[in-house]
């Protein structure tokens, strides 16, 4: 079962949310969510490290790997950064090229 | 996959003064004629390759994965810092997805400039930065299981 969390939809009343929020992983974090992109349905305000939390509360393996990064629409975020329904939403575990 | 194919990138930010690119396979003497073509008198070099050791266990290969349209971005910003700060002539940044063997080259980083410790700094520069920011994942295989590297405190 995918796990629910609520994030306002800033086009939408609270409660009538309809729309879900998806999220990409990559690494180790795609190793412990299970898969690519993870969908969440929302209906309240919600800033990266909301998001943070919620991940690691609901994946307690989340909070075991080195400090990960959020990157909206393609750039790292502050933890303070609000998320919408169209931002392109990922987890960025440490990262290891080179 | 042909040969052709491999080396087709992935991922592309193609301009004058720089190329970045991600791909399958590395040519390393099309990116040296690229550099030489600059008519630069520094070029400087790094090439990264695929250990045959990490810490005390044996690599049977690795396996890059990236966030593709961020790492170029990624991988772009760099470029553009190391353009500005060196005073180069050109960039060329290309690294490696997919699996990769024992002696495999994984990134190419070659500078030019009029100077030489421009380019030689700007390379280490951008190396160093590369391995900080962009958003690529290896993943070490060795006889007994694998590791996602960098990914535990």
């Amino acid at each position: 079962m995918k796990p629910q969390i609520y994030i306002y939809d800033y086009n939408e009343p609270y409660g009538s949310a309809s729309k879900s929020m998806r999220v990409k992983t990559f690494g180790i974090s795609k190793d412990i969510i299970g898969e690519s992109t993870l969908t969440l349905n929302v209906d309240k305000p919600m800033t990266v490290s909301d998001l943070k939390e919620f991940l690691n509360k609901q994946y307690p393996k989340m909070s075991t790997i080195g400090t990960y990064s959020i990157a909206v629409n393609q750039e790292y975020a502050d933890n303070h950064q609000n998320l919408y329904l169209d931002d392109e939403i990922a987890i960025i575990p440490p990262v290891s090229g080179g | 996959m042909t040969k052709s194919q491999s080396f087709r990138p992935l991922a592309a930010v193609e301009k004058k003064n720089q190329s970045i690119q991600l791909v399958n396979t590395i040519n390393i003497a099309k990116a040296i004629e690229q550099l030489e073509n600059s008519e630069a008198s520094a070029q400087s070099i790094f090439i990264g390759t695929v250990p045959s050791m990490s810490g005390s266990f044996e690599v049977k290969k690795l396996f890059f994965e990236s966030y593709e349209q961020m790492a170029i971005k990624e991988m772009a910003k760099i470029s553009d810092v190391a353009l500005s700060e060196f005073n180069l002539k050109k960039v060329i940044l290309w690294h490696c997805l997919s699996t990769k063997v024992v002696g495999e080259t994984v990134v190419f980083v070659g500078t030019c400039s009029t100077h030489r410790a421009d380019a030689i700094a700007a390379t280490k520069y951008i190396i160093d930065t590369l391995k900080e920011m962009v958003p690529i994942w290896k993943k070490e295989y060795f006889k007994n299981g694998s590791i996602w590297a960098n990914a535990h405190p």
